[in-house]
């Protein structure tokens, strides 16, 4: 053991490049798994997770779902149908303001809860501490979260306390332990909506979730489902009715993209590999130094058995010391703010990711050991001692395939991330048909009318435009639709709400018609303002009542089109509509526009707010960046991407590294002999980066339509996209090329300046 | 051809100073055959890298072909190695991953000769080492003594002036040797110096003067004795 130890500290460059690579690697295997875990562990606490369905409807022709019905509908399939043992209708209450009705003060504070029924605790599990499932079944009962209520009430039982939300006030009636992070269902506050919205057949609001009996299937369950719906529900029209099991849902229809998981799989089953060709290349670089040693001992008595052991045992303490090392990485990547990029990395939820780290590392660094050992024992010792031995070609072919293969992968991860940035940036910077450069957006509680919030703000003369909307611009997914009827058939449009002054403020173009006016807000039934696409799906005329929020709305003019969502989605025919004199809604959102010191007008804004409500809370924001973060999704892709293709580049250049040092060692007297007979220094340096180029054009060949097909494959999600550009290949090959070609002549300088005479003794 | 005057070469590491040549001089005409003899360790090797442009002198000066060489760098010994002086040496010194012809092939390449010119060079010193049979062989799979003809070849074939061999039938057997130094002699005759260091009587019986070296210096010089 003394002598293992004592051989690993001698060739310090080598075992420490080769520690280094290791380490690495695993930290980086350890961190991308427990991401894996987290993803593959997705809702599967529910003990009913294989019998659990998710009800919606597939447009036959775009390929989009509908996930939202009525909740007669949802009614009726759970009534007619004895293969469903529970349903439930839910909607979820995004960014709900709730007060606390506590002992001294009132705290209010803006959280998601979700409204269903109480035959949730039937479908999906629910661990009570506190209160149970009955105490949950009655019209207007809560149920919140054990961290809810330690967060909010304290240490007393929560049970029995009391919170306000719309104007009402709610009783906690039950507690359950917090549901993992890893959950559809996530939220502190389930409410009972009992009879809410029973016999409403006009609000698409609710998701369906049903548990399915144990002897029907998904098929069966869909035939008799779509034979219920009533056909006259147009939102169904060119869907088909269908149902998706819970582990389909995060995909589905959270937008969530299920590629990443196989990218984070594939990356992380990729760095093992390098690390273990890094592991063979360094090892087989070492033989030429170390070969006299070993056939010394051969002379001397030792079998080849033992002489093999004993380098596999080498191996497996390198390995073991590295993987030392990686979990001191592991501790520090928890304090660093990456931290964040992964979902779970506590202690407690990952300790098989530990295990299993282990063992692929007893199981890698055995493998990796084997070539080495097997190699550098199988020369004659006679001839080797007599140092006129040649390594076999098929051995240097070999290490050509691996460092082939430490190519692609760095090609392929460097042309991939270079796509996904592309792809980010251009969803980012694509115009949206409104102007959003340097917009404050504003988004709170407050208990103000727009009109005095834009009035106090613009007493400051900073302040230079001031509009609102009910719903958050370029943001969202999904904005409010409106299905209606009018004299030719069916509309479904999205309908966006805003002040009189937003279509001037964001430079949005009227085609045809009027834009509003102040005095509009005090019409009858508002006004609606067409897209140029909603008139011409729907042949709407100027001046035209449609259908609007209860009585007929004129439709005033006609705007060309914006995209109200952000660009994850198709545009959609929009309308922008302005409240009549009952206004059924507030404007919750602000933009303004300031001239000056942007800190000074971003807390001026946040002072003018509290000072017409000192419980409110804001949030502010410029508009880019609001707007950049609704595509977390693709900004946590591309920095999962980005920081772990880093590290790939880095194990793979390594490796790189490694086989240049084999090379100019094993070569040392090719070199020398090639000097005498004439050659430069330039000439041996350009020998062996032409031996390099060659693996590298192709590795580059075979990596050109694997990223083809992979990017080509992840853009088809996007609606907009970015063309599979030819000069991201050149530009992943031109990086790899001059890294290669820098280290490659570093490393072969010193061989090739020595006194060739040296090298031939 | 080549001149010596006062050549000095030590080795210096970090405890001790060695003195590998101390004050050697001569001087080779073009067209002779010299063996340079001399125990092991008397400096035989230290003085043929000198003459080979493999090192430079500590001090002294070194003309070959009428040129101050011994104060050159690097790079330069390279430009004036090239085509003009060819090497021989006792262990072969073949590249084992390149064929014979390769290896023949070696320093015109670095000559910049055209290719279709190389084979024409090549094709004709292996015919004339008799070894045009094994162009295609590589080194692992010849004999010592059709190794020692390869390295000739690769010596010869770019036409040097100057042919430095060391200890070129150390590892041959007799009858191969004999061969060898024939082949030596052969070119010798055709107008070739060469400067040979050998352990071996029967060997610098071939040649047409001897310098006998012992702990870095001359002690009997036949061309000192002509001269």
């Amino acid at each position: 053991m003394k002598r293992i130890f004592k051989e690993l500290f001698r060739y310090k460059s080598s075992t420490l490049l080769n520690a280094v690579g290791l380490s690495t690697a695993f930290a980086t295997f350890i961190i991308i798994s427990m991401q894996i875990r987290y993803d593959f562990a997705y809702d599967r606490y529910n003990e009913n997770y294989h019998s659990i369905y998710k009800i919606g409807a597939t447009d036959t022709i775009k390929g989009s779902r509908l996930t939202n019905f009525t909740r007669p509908s949802i009614n009726t399939i759970g009534a007619e149908l004895p293969e469903i043992e529970c349903i439930t209708a839910l909607a979820r209450k995004k960014y709900s303001n709730i007060t606390i009705i506590g002992e001294a003060e009132k705290q209010s504070l803006t959280t998601d809860l979700i409204h269903c029924q109480s035959e949730i605790t039937n479908i999906f599990t629910f661990d009570f501490v506190d209160g149970n499932a009955e105490a949950f079944d009655i019209d207007n009962a809560v149920m919140v979260s054990e961290e809810f209520a330690q967060t909010w009430y304290k240490d007393s039982s929560a049970v029995g306390k009391q919170f306000s939300w719309r104007g009402s006030d709610y009783t906690i009636s039950a507690v359950f332990k917090t549901t993992p992070q890893n959950s559809t269902l996530k939220s502190d506050i389930f409410i009972n909506m009992g009879q809410h919205d029973n016999y409403n057949t006009s609000d698409w609001n609710y998701n369906a979730y049903i548990k399915l009996s144990k002897n029907s299937t998904k098929s069966d369950i869909e035939a008799k489902i779509r034979a219920i719906i009533p056909p006259d529900l147009y939102l169904l029209k060119n869907k088909c009715v269908d149902v998706i099991p819970l582990s389909e849902v995060r995909y589905k229809d959270e937008g969530f993209d299920k590629n990443q998981i196989y990218i984070l799989i594939a990356i992380a089953l990729a760095i093992i590999i390098l690390a273990s060709i890094n592991f063979i290349n360094f090892a087989t670089a070492m033989v030429p130094i170390k070969i006299k040693a070993i056939n010394l001992k051969k002379v001397v008595g030792a079998t080849s058995a033992s002489l093999r052991a004993n380098i596999i045992i080498e191996s497996v303490i390198l390995a073991t010391i590295s993987f030392i090392l990686a979990l001191a990485l592991v501790e520090l990547f928890k304090t660093s703010e990456l931290n964040s990029v992964i979902a779970d990395t506590s202690w407690a939820s990952n300790k098989i990711i530990y295990i299993i780290a282990f063992v692929v590392m007893l199981v890698t660094s055995t493998v990796s050991g084997l070539y080495p050992a097997f190699y550098s024992t199988s020369f004659n010792p006679a001839i080797v001692l007599k140092s006129s031995y040649a390594m076999s070609a098929s051995g240097i072919t070999f290490r050509k395939i691996l460092i082939g293969f430490q190519f692609f992968i760095t090609l392929v991860f460097i042309s991939l991330t270079i796509f996904i940035q592309l792809q980010h940036n251009f969803l980012i910077n694509r115009d949206g048909g409104y102007t959003k450069e340097g917009i404050i957006h504003v988004y709170s509680n407050i208990n103000s009318h727009h009109n005095d919030i834009r009035n106090t703000l613009l007493q400051n003369p900073i302040i230079t435009d001031v509009t609102f909307s009910r719903n958050a611009l370029g943001t969202q997914n999904i904005t409010m639709s409106w299905g209606r009827s009018y004299s030719k058939g069916k509309f479904n449009i999205l309908c966006f709400p805003v002040d009189h002054n937003f279509l001037d403020f964001f430079d949005i173009k009227i085609l045809d018609g009027r834009n509003f006016k102040e005095s509009d807000t005090s019409s009858e039934n508002g006004y609606y303002i067409m897209s140029e696409s909603a008139m011409d799906k729907y042949q709407f005329t100027e001046g035209e009542k449609v259908a609007g929020h209860s009585a007929p709305t004129d439709i005033i003019g006609v705007y060309k089109d914006i995209h109200i969502t952000n660009m994850k989605v198709n545009l959609e025919p929009s309308s922008i509509y302005i409240f009549g004199k009952y206004p059924w809604g507030q404007l919750e959102h602000a933009y303004i526009k300031a001239s000056g010191d942007s800190q000074q007008a971003i807390e001026y804004i946040r002072d003018s707010y509290k000072k017409l409500d000192p419980n409110a809370k804001v949030h502010i924001n410029y508009l880019p960046f609001e707007i950049e973060i609704a595509y977390t999704d693709e900004n946590s892709t591309k920095m999962i991407m980005q920081s772990f293709s880093l590290i790939a580049i880095i194990i793979a250049l390594l490796g790189v590294f490694g086989l240049v040092m084999f090379d100019t060692r094993f070569r040392r007297k090719e070199i020398g002999l090639r000097r005498i007979n004439g050659a430069t220094v330039d000439n041996i340096l350009k020998m062996f980066s032409i031996s390099y180029i060659k693996i590298i054009v192709i590795s580059f060949v075979l990596s050109v339509p694997v990223v083809y097909f992979m990017i080509s494959e992840w853009l088809t999600i996007f609606p907009y996209k970015i063309d599979v550009y030819w000069w991201v290949f050149i530009l992943a090959f031109a990086m790899v090329l001059v890294l290669t070609i820098t280290i490659s002549t570093v490393q072969t300088l010193r061989a090739a300046r020595e006194n060739p005479i040296n090298a031939i003794k | 051809m080549l001149k010596i005057k006062d050549i000095c070469k030590s080795f210096r590491t970090e405890e001790i100073e060695t003195v590998a040549l101390n004050n050697v001089s001569f001087e080779v005409k073009q067209g002779e055959f010299v063996a340079v003899m001399g125990p092991s360790g008397c400096g035989k090797s230290t003085l043929l890298n000198i003459i080979g442009l493999l090192d430079n002198p500590t001090s002294g000066e070194y003309h070959l072909l009428d040129k101050e060489v011994g104060k050159l760098k690097e790079k330069d010994r390279t430009q004036h190695r090239k085509g003009n002086i060819g090497f021989v040496f006792q262990s072969f010194n073949l590249i084992d991953e390149l064929n014979v012809f390769e290896n023949v092939e070696l320093p015109l390449i670095y000559m910049k000769i055209k290719p279709s010119e190389r084979k024409k060079m090549v094709d004709e010193i292996l015919k004339r080492m008799a070894i045009s049979h094994r162009a295609g062989h590589f080194p692992a799979q010849l004999s010592g003594g059709q190794q020692q003809r390869v390295a000739i070849a690769r010596a010869v074939v770019s036409k040097p002036k100057l042919i430095l061999a060391d200890e070129p039938t150390g590892n041959l057997d007799s009858k191969n040797g004999i061969e060898v130094m024939g082949l030596l002699k052969e070119l010798n005759d055709e107008g070739t110096t060469i400067i040979m260091v050998t352990h071996s009587q029967h060997d610098s019986m071939y040649a047409s003067s001897r310098i006998n070296l012992f702990d870095g210096k001359i002690i009997v010089d036949d061309i000192a004795n002509k001269m």
